[in-house]
């Protein structure tokens, strides 16, 4: 039996858009299959030290929230969006962010950066938290996602 | 003659003019009694010697009326309420104070007068919202509104456990039947593995002991530590360590505790066997992996 694997790419650094790679690739772990997750763009601020914990929850422009785009573009919204959200996944006793890929990284899910992002945002990987093994191009994705399945978030 | 006719009738016009404004004073005065007297109330509460050192001070000045509050309320006041407000007193006043004050009355007369006229006024839209929003005098009113809001959020954090836990207790006390009746309607059928990759073990027997369609035990009653070991050669692990009898045997008591499987996150947490060396020993999806060789379902949940 061939080994599965699942190869996916988390471009975007919301709380509510990170989780969904978070969880895929733990479930993946969790059922024996290989994983692993590409960091790019905006998804970067997952695994920058400095952000991991400060994520937010955008609900402006978001037609699945309940609350109107006039009022969910006001300062403090994002805030106030993601403590709710936080709270919530601590009542269900989710890990969060940092956590979850602490556990992702024991599990044996592959962490890694995309160099293009790096250098637009002028980042190095000094400034990743120490689970992403590498800063790799689009191109070497391609290339380790040899026979993977691809998920885009 | 006229002329003395014209002094008389200007001297009662004044004297009218006068006796108007006299009586327009009667009634402010009148307004401020009825206004004040539940605040002197509360005041009063705070004991009759107070009272004595207070109208010293000079704050009771506007009214004899105020004593009859003050009897009436000190005999139906108890000793603990007038502690309690023997502490409030100075608060209470100084808030008085602060809402009284000429700038502040005169702020509130005009946010009165626009209530007065509500029905006059043009319903706005998102336009007229994000245009009033441009008007300096809104700005302020906006920033005078965040703050007040500030100081009413700040002020509830001491409030919000009573209230909060009460209404959430009475919510579930009345979900509790719904939630039970969905409970009970809502049992996923596993899904079934893909064909032509039948999960070890499934539906065979050993031992004596059924397994499922997923190969996990049928019926976890049935467990035996050999058991496990015969479960744990089927599914490739020739021999279980230390760290391995932990795991299981804190997610099978964990099963019998609860009833229900439980995830990694559970069995790391709960046996302390730390997640990578969970992944280690068990090679292959851990928490299945577990379960199974503790005679439990297969877990359910994704983390």
């Amino acid at each position: 039996m061939d080994q599965r694997k699942v190869a996916i790419i988390c471009s975007k650094g919301g709380l509510d858009e990170v989780y969904p790679s978070l969880i895929l690739a733990n479930a993946a772990r969790q059922s024996g299959i290989e994983a692993f997750i590409f960091f790019t763009f905006w998804g970067l601020d997952a695994i920058t030290e400095s952000k991991v914990d400060h994520l937010h929850v955008n609900m402006a422009g978001n037609a699945s929230s309940p609350m109107p785009t006039v009022l969910a573009g006001l300062p403090g919204m994002e805030n106030l969006a993601a403590t709710m959200m936080m709270k919530r996944m601590e009542q269900l006793d989710l890990p969060g962010v940092r956590e979850m890929l602490e556990i992702l990284d024991d599990s044996g899910t592959q962490l890694y950066a995309c160099e293009l992002a790096m250098e637009m945002f002028g980042r190095t990987q000094e400034d990743l938290i120490p689970q992403v093994i590498d800063v790799i191009t689009a191109g070497d994705f391609y290339q380790m996602s040899e026979g993977a399945q691809i998920i885009f978030t | 003659m006229e002329s003395q006719n014209n002094s008389t009738e200007a001297r009662l016009e004044r004297l009218e003019e006068r006796l108007d404004r006299l009586l327009a004073a009667q009634e402010a005065q009148q307004e401020f009694l009825e206004e004040m007297s539940p605040i002197a109330k509360a005041v009063m509460e705070a004991g009759t010697e107070k009272l004595a050192a207070a109208e010293e001070v000079g704050w009771f000045r506007f009214g004899n009326g105020a004593a009859e509050v003050a009897e009436a309320v000190v005999t139906h006041t108890s000793e603990d309420d007038l502690a309690q407000l023997k502490d409030g007193i100075v608060p209470i006043l100084e808030t008085v104070r602060q809402m009284t004050q000429p700038e502040v009355l005169k702020m509130l007369d005009e946010v009165a007068a626009v209530l007065h006229r509500a029905d006059e006024l043009e319903p706005v839209g998102a336009f007229g919202l994000a245009g009033a929003s441009q008007d300096a005098d809104v700005q302020r009113g906006i920033a005078v509104m965040i703050e007040i809001l500030r100081e009413i959020g700040r002020g509830s954090k001491g409030l919000k456990p009573k209230g909060r836990r009460g209404r959430r207790r009475g919510l579930e006390q009345r979900m509790a039947p719904r939630r039970a009746a969905e409970a009970a309607t809502t049992q996923r059928a596993p899904v079934a593995p893909p064909a032509g990759k039948a999960e070890p073990l499934a539906g065979e027997t050993v031992l004596g002991v059924l397994f499922d369609a997923g190969g996990f035990v049928e019926d976890p009653t049935q467990w035996t530590e050999e058991l496990a070991v015969e479960i744990a050669r089927c599914i490739g692990l020739e021999q279980l360590e230390e760290d391995h009898w932990i795991a299981i045997r804190w997610a099978r008591a964990s099963y019998l505790e609860h009833g229900k499987s439980p995830n990694i996150r559970a069995i790391t947490k709960g046996s302390g066997v730390p997640t990578k060396r969970l992944y280690a020993l068990f090679t292959k999806a851990p928490g299945k992996a577990t379960a199974r060789c503790a005679g439990i379902p297969k877990p359910a949940g994704c983390i």
